[in-house]
């Protein structure tokens, strides 16, 4: 049990993080319809925004508001300016789109901040739960659960609860009958693409800490948490959240089984192969407006 | 150009028709290439040519389609690595193991695509792009064969063993030769296949699934070829690369050049063979000519993620569709005289420059030639560029250039010359061709660039000048060809 329990413990938070974006994620596409490909690269701007500022010996909180604030803001900029034009087409399509966006982010950070070896270290990191006499867990990581847990269970507040969230779930139900209705289709898609924004740049500044600080690597850590998303169906925050969880788990318990401990970050996509083909198992079927099967 | 109403549209070319173009192109780039490329660029245009192969079945899932497969680039790896290790296990001829690799991608290719006859577009898009993540894993751990033993086959402990080039083709520009003939039968089959009962049904699936069950079409079937073909030669072009260089890298097939290789097919045109040798282009030899010029490959990223957005955002017609909307009209016999006096003219200045010592042939040859395909094929480039930022850019720039253009007209005939109405047009578009294609070709060739500005800017003018010279005598010429071969392009999307 005792070897278990750091694997355990940082798998947990680590999937924690994975849980947190996949509900960005996931409240995006609710109230849109997009998957967005981009939220990797908006995190690993918002890290890389934060190191900079921490490097440049400016206050750790500004590094922090201003690293979250640049993902929301070009979150925001894409919802209200890219995302209209699109709003059009297909939803494959319409996903590719946050494809190109993340590309264009990646490449500017890339570009600018290059491959050194950095970290991104968070004031939190330097306490943690004693158990013992030996560190359980980070404060990080006890922040990076509490946050999953907490900004989960606000985020099925605000759709459950307020009229902004209903608003969104009417759009997500029929967009034309919702813009009929009154729902101000713009506005609540550009808050929906802001909440995406600040869960970005907040899970950014995570997996930059506790993975690794490189703009190519944190664009990429999107597909566990697409990973995560999927699992949920697209639809369901808590079963997003048991997904993240899952995967962060699996990926550091491999750790322990030698033969395939070095296949341990194929774990994401593993779950979430699983996850499609179990949801997908139903036969072709017509889908509701004739035109495919589905 | 009014429409010649007598004259009825011509249906979409048989399938002879439709392939020719791509085996004639591809033909002279294999002819052509290898004696005006240097070694270095031979290498690179040679990865291009299997690029664009995988691309090719990118553009055949996504443009017949619909389905975005983000897999395509791993189903290479899976077919490289299938032929490194049986030529290293077994000792088999390249051709053999280079189709089993195919083969057995082809397998994997279906094996991804039978999901996806359950699936909304979307969540294949996110299936195979976990399948590609996967895929890198694997490969990160388990390497590329290198002359080892056991399942792996890989050396634990000595020198690495690199496979042979085939026997046809041992040095660089053979192998150049056989790379790009196998492009030709790739997407010759592609389009074979466009044009006859495949592509038909292929079109009719996705316009309606509904419909196609309706009419009889399985749609089970050729929604499972397309992913078994696209997997094959996907398979194919791993094996391609694998033979390049006689191993394959780790680190070659990550899941990032999956995505760019789908984001530039898409930039290129997917509707189109000519789209997916962009695609080819933009992938390889764009950022090797940015590399030379000292230009961070990461920017060329945000440039491709920009475009991509342009695209979608557009219409997703891509750089070859908007060439194809230029080319739609353009006649025969403009053709055939672009084609003679530009070999005329670049043979021509290649001599001369030779002579002078200004330059060597090749480059010469190359640089005049670069400048016609400009100019012929890619009418108005700078307008092309435009339009790549928006219809409603590109029709005000053309609007202004259209008022400037007829106060110029006007002043000249008050002068008492003869107006040219194209005037700005005209200048712009030298300017343009002149600096972008002197920019290329001093990168690519050891041409200062100063000679090769002067070179294309002579090159242009000579045009220019025979065709006013000659035009009394080859119109009645150019209203025989026409008559002949009406519209040639008039069907291509």
């Amino acid at each position: 049990m005792d070897q278990f329990l750091p694997f355990l413990v940082v798998g947990v938070s680590v999937g924690a993080v994975y849980a947190l974006s996949g509900v960005g994620l996931v409240v995006l596409y609710r109230a849109s319809g997009v998957v967005n490909f981009s939220y990797g690269a908006l995190g690993g701007l918002a890290a890389m925004l934060c190191w900079q500022i921490i490097d440049l010996e400016y206050a750790d909180w500004l590094g922090w508001v201003a690293g979250i604030g640049a993902a929301t803001l070009l979150s925001w900029a894409y919802g209200r300016f890219i995302a209209p034009s699109l709003t059009h087409q297909d939803k494959v399509v319409r996903a590719m789109a946050t494809l190109g966006f993340a590309l264009l982010i990646m490449g500017i950070s890339q570009w600018y901040w290059g491959d050194e070896p950095r970290r991104l270290v968070l004031p939190t990191d330097s306490g943690g739960l004693e158990f013992d006499g030996r560190r359980l867990i980070s404060y990080t990581r006890l922040l990076a659960l509490g946050l999953a847990a907490g900004l989960t269970l606000a985020m099925l507040w605000l759709l459950a609860k307020t009229p902004l969230g209903l608003r969104m779930r009417a759009l997500q139900s029929n967009r034309v009958l919702s813009a009929l209705l009154g729902v101000r289709v713009k506005r609540v898609d550009t808050w929906a693409w802001v909440i995406a924004g600040v869960f970005a740049g907040i899970t950014g500044l995570f997996m930059g800490n506790m993975v690794r600080l490189n703009p190519i690597v944190l664009t990429f850590l999107v597909i566990p948490a697409m990973a995560s998303a999927v699992v949920g169906r697209l639809m369901s925050l808590p079963v997003t959240v048991l997904g993240g969880l899952l995967i962060g788990v699996t990926e550091t318990l491999t750790a322990l089984v030698p033969e395939i401990s070095r296949y341990g970050s194929s774990a994401a996509f593993l779950v979430a192969i699983l996850a499609i083909l179990w949801q997908q198992r139903k036969g072709i079927g017509l889908s509701r407006d004739n035109s495919h099967l589905d | 150009m009014a429409r010649d109403k007598e004259k009825m549209d011509i249906p979409p070319g048989t399938p002879l028709r439709r392939v020719m173009p791509i085996v004639v192109t591809l033909g002279l780039a294999a002819l052509l290439g290898p004696w005006l490329l240097s070694a270095y660029w031979l290498n690179t245009f040679t990865t291009v040519a299997c690029l664009a192969l995988v691309a090719g079945t990118v553009a055949l899932l996504f443009g017949q389609l619909g389905m975005v497969s983000l897999a395509q680039f791993a189903l290479a790896g899976v077919g490289g690595w299938v032929c490194l290790r049986l030529i290293h296990g077994f000792a088999l001829p390249f051709e053999v193991a280079l189709l089993a690799g195919a083969l057995v991608a082809a397998v994997f290719g279906l094996l991804v695509g039978l999901p996806a006859l359950r699936m909304r577009g979307l969540y294949l898009a996110l299936l195979t792009l976990m399948v590609a993540a996967a895929v890198q894993v694997v490969i990160d751990v388990v390497g590329f064969p290198d002359g080892g033993t056991g399942f792996t086959g890989k050396i634990v402990a000595g020198q690495r063993v690199l496979i042979q080039r085939p026997w046809i083709a041992p040095s660089d520009a053979a192998y150049f030769r056989y790379v790009v003939l196998w492009l030709a039968l790739g997407l010759g089959l592609i389009e074979w296949q466009r044009a006859t009962m495949p592509g038909r049904a292929w079109a009719l699936i996705r316009k309606s699934e509904a419909a196609a069950t309706a009419a009889g079409v399985s749609v089970l079937h050729y929604k499972a070829w397309a992913f078994t073909f696209g997997g094959f030669l996907a398979g194919l072009s791993g094996g391609l690369i694998a033979g390049l260089n006689g191993q394959l890298d780790n680190t070659g097939f990550p899941v990032s050049q999956s995505i760019l290789l789908y984001a530039l097919t898409v930039v290129g045109g997917v509707y189109n063979w000519v789209g997916v040798i962009f695609a080819g282009l933009l992938v390889r030899a764009l950022p090797a000519l940015l590399n030379d010029h000292g230009v961070d490959g990461n920017l060329a990223n945000a440039f491709y993620g920009f475009a991509l957005l342009v695209s979608l955002i557009q219409g997703r017609k891509g750089l070859a569709g908007q060439l194809a909307d230029f080319y739609k009209f353009v006649r025969m016999s403009r053709i055939v005289e672009g084609v003679i006096s530009w070999g005329l003219i670049s043979i021509g200045f290649g001599l001369v420059f030779t002579a002078l010592g200004w330059a060597g042939f090749a480059g010469t040859f190359f640089i005049s030639l670069i400048a016609i395909l400009f100019r012929l094929v890619i009418p108005g480039v700078c307008w092309l560029l435009l339009g790549f930022f928006g219809k409603r850019l590109q029709d005000r720039a053309e609007d202004v250039e259209a008022a400037l253009s007829l106060r110029l007209a006007r002043a000249f005939e008050r002068q008492g010359w003869m107006p040219d109405h194209r005037l700005i047009k005209r200048v712009l578009n030298w300017l343009f061709i002149g600096l972008f294609v002197a920019w290329v070709a001093s990168g690519v060739f050891d041409v200062p660039y100063a000679t090769a500005l002067l070179l294309i800017w002579l090159s242009l003018a000579a045009k220019a000048g025979l065709e006013i010279a000659g035009y009394p005598y080859l119109l009645p010429l150019r209203q025989r060809i026409d008559k002949r071969f009406p519209k040639p392009f008039a069907s291509y999307r």
